[in-house]
């Protein structure tokens, strides 16, 4: 096979594809643009900067690192979404694997294609990561000097670009090395989600270990616990999706009917997305519970400005992480309307309509990202960014507790919103969907 | 005189540029099996389409029972499909997550029936089509021929007085669609339902008591069997 054969082939054709391709692409150019930020303020090494110029974020050294362990943490979870991104649209893949597959092409020839797939994205997001960051800069650059917390361009930058580009191109092939068994493999209809009862286990046991051992051990023991945090996430959201997948599949209410069993039958993309969600909502939960403790300290004017803008900046990106999510969510689900189109056209004969399908998605989607991103944030505000990266051994104040009970209502609501605006923004997909031309569709 | 199940007045239908019936008028009384035939591109499904009221007709009427279609509001007319019209496709209607029984019980759930009420007529109409073993499977894990089955089943659940099949055995062997043929016919004749049947496949055609024959989107003749 030719390089350009292998280049034609590997081109996303369908609007799925593309929809994947592209949501893959802007994760990991968002990936990429927070990771040259991490780099560029640890290439300032241990010197102080002016602090008339910078946020003291950048200009005290002993902030630095806080910064960049932020901006390395963000670049992760909007990595952990691109491999999501990615791995949308799996239904159309694999029937087009399987139809290259049919018309003669070796296992070998698949791997590649999926590889220079993968490698596309990840060079195009790795690109634009460059341009993502350059924005981000300039636009930090042009606000008052507390919220300047990137220091301004360099030359030097371009060759951390390069990096960044090295390595989202890299990890794109990776990324479809390591879903390539999926993609070849013969598999159940539906497979079964797991719950994953020893990643629970280590999940519990390694917050554990970090939350106790973040006073002493620092960084490391807030890395474990947040890792243990992410693979709670990720396994409770999976019992989570299969059990209400299987409660609303067996209700006489044929929009909860459907509901439920789509969750089941797309309950691994579900959980991951609902995994991430949590994550996202317990690093907000988290900060807020910071910024509410800062404002009940008898802090300086001067102080608050400081820790208010650090807070507000950090809250900022994981709620547009969150958003971010909440949109592959969305697109899995457009995915799926795409891929069910002709049978959804054929219950138009009972009356099913826009509204109908409208609600099944908007309870699809509220089922997941409602209780991950409630429960994600009142478990942040309970833990405490202190606790979560060491350095609180005060006794727990219940004050927090009220809190937490807000945040749970809040986060709730505001993933009820989102899947209200999700069902507007697909309008159109459920207009095709149940358009009676689909009936002549293959 | 008896009002017939199914009246097709003049109707017109084009997509974008392209005529696909021209006042095609037509009559189908209760219990009577007809089939439509007539070469790809002739308006055979685009006719079913209108006469089940998922396309709306550029001009004609479509009477179900006597009702006019356009008469009634978006939401009567559904209710008016859902219980006097089933329809029946060539393939991949059932909903592919959804157990075959909920997915035979869902014309009447959506019409508001509990799920127990529900059940156990979809129970009863997959043992009439022979299917009842697997109630509990979901359709990817049946063949064909079952799915059709149970699609046949669902048009009926609801008790309509009129199937309307498109190419109903079009995508199943010949002695799957034979079988399903008598499924179907049998499964009409039991409840005393008015069968509409698109058809290229001559068996099919031969077993109805009428061939309508369609060219360029007109009736071209008919003939009774």
């Amino acid at each position: 096979m030719t390089v350009e054969t292998m280049l034609q082939l590997a081109r996303s054709r369908t609007p799925a594809d593309r929809s994947r391709i592209r949501l893959t692409v802007a994760a990991l150019s968002l990936s990429g643009a927070f990771l040259l930020g991490a780099l560029r303020v640890l290439s300032l090494g241990g010197g102080t900067m002016s602090a008339d110029v910078y946020s003291n974020y950048v200009a005290e050294p002993g902030l630095r690192i806080g910064l960049s362990a932020i901006l390395v943490l963000l670049a992760a979870l909007t990595a952990g979404l691109a491999v999501q991104a990615f791995r949308l649209g799996t239904a159309a893949r694999e029937r087009r694997l399987t139809a290259l597959r049919l018309a003669g092409a070796s296992d070998k020839q698949v791997r590649r294609l999926s590889a220079t797939d993968a490698a596309t994205a990840g060079l195009a997001g790795g690109l634009i990561a460059g341009p993502v960051y350059l924005a981000l800069s300039l636009l930090l650059g042009a606000l008052p000097r507390v919220a300047r917390i990137l220091p301004g361009v360099q030359l030097l930058d371009l060759a951390a670009w390069l990096a960044v580009i090295v390595v989202t191109t890299a990890g794109g092939v990776l990324l479809a090395v390591l879903l390539h068994r999926d993609d070849l493999e013969p598999r159940a209809e539906h497979p079964p989600v797991r719950p994953g009862l020893p990643k629970l286990v280590v999940g519990v046991v390694l917050t554990v270990i970090g939350v106790v051992a973040a006073p002493w051990v620092g960084l490391i023991a807030a890395a474990m616990g947040l890792i243990g945090v992410a693979l709670i996430a990720h396994s409770t959201s999976a019992v989570w999706v299969q059990a209400v997948g299987r409660r609303l599949s067996s209700s006489g209410d044929p929009v909860q009917l459907l509901a439920g069993s789509r969750l089941i039958a797309e309950g691994r993309a579900s959980a991951r997305l609902g995994a991430l969600l949590g994550f996202c909502g317990l690093l907000v939960g988290a900060t807020l519970n910071a910024m509410t403790a800062v404002i009940r300290s008898d802090r300086s004017i001067d102080d608050l400005q400081f820790y208010g803008t650090g807070f507000g900046f950090a809250a900022l990106a994981l709620l547009l992480v969150a958003g971010t999510v909440l949109a592959a969510l969305v697109v899995g689900v457009a995915d799926q309307l795409v891929d069910q189109r002709r049978q959804l056209a054929s219950l138009t004969a009972f009356g099913v309509d826009v509204p109908f399908l409208r609600r099944v998605v908007q309870r699809q989607l509220a089922l997941v990202a409602a209780p991950a991103l409630g429960i994600g944030m009142a478990a942040g505000m309970l833990i405490s960014l202190g606790r979560l990266i060491g350095g609180t051994r005060e006794p727990y104040d219940p004050v927090y507790i009220p809190l937490a009970v807000a945040l749970l209502v809040i986060g709730g609501l505001l993933a009820l919103g989102g899947a209200a605006l999700a069902g507007l923004f697909l309008r159109n997909q459920l207009k095709d969907a149940l358009h009676p031309e689909n009936l002549r569709a293959a | 005189m008896t009002t017939p199940a199914l009246e097709l007045t003049d109707i017109e239908y084009k997509y974008r540029r392209n005529v696909a019936l021209r006042g095609v008028s037509l009559q189908i009384n209760p219990g009577e099996i007809v089939a439509i035939t007539g070469a790809s591109g002739c308006g055979k499904s685009t006719l079913l389409h209108c006469a089940a009221g998922i396309l709306t007709p550029d001009a004609g009427a479509v009477r179900v029972n006597g009702q006019e279609l356009a008469s009634l509001s978006a939401d009567d007319r559904a209710a008016l499909r859902r219980t006097q019209i089933g329809v029946v496709l060539q393939f991949g209607q059932l909903v592919p997550d959804v157990k075959l029984v909920d997915n035979v019980a869902l014309p009447l759930l959506l019409a508001g029936h509990s799920r127990s009420e529900a059940h156990v007529q979809a129970l009863e109409w997959l043992k009439q089509v022979g299917i009842e073993g697997e109630a509990d499977a979901v359709p990817a894990e049946l063949s064909g021929g079952q799915n059709q089955r149970a699609a046949v089943a669902r048009a009926l659940v609801t008790g309509p007085s009129i199937v309307l099949a498109d190419e109903p055995t079009g995508s199943l062997d010949s002695r799957a669609g034979k079988e399903l043929l008598e499924v179907l016919v049998q499964a009409a004749r039991y409840r005393g339902t008015a069968l509409v049947m698109v058809t290229h496949d001559n068996l099919v055609a031969a077993s109805a008591t009428r061939e309508i024959r369609l060219r360029d989107g007109v009736v071209q003749h008919e003939v009774v069997l």
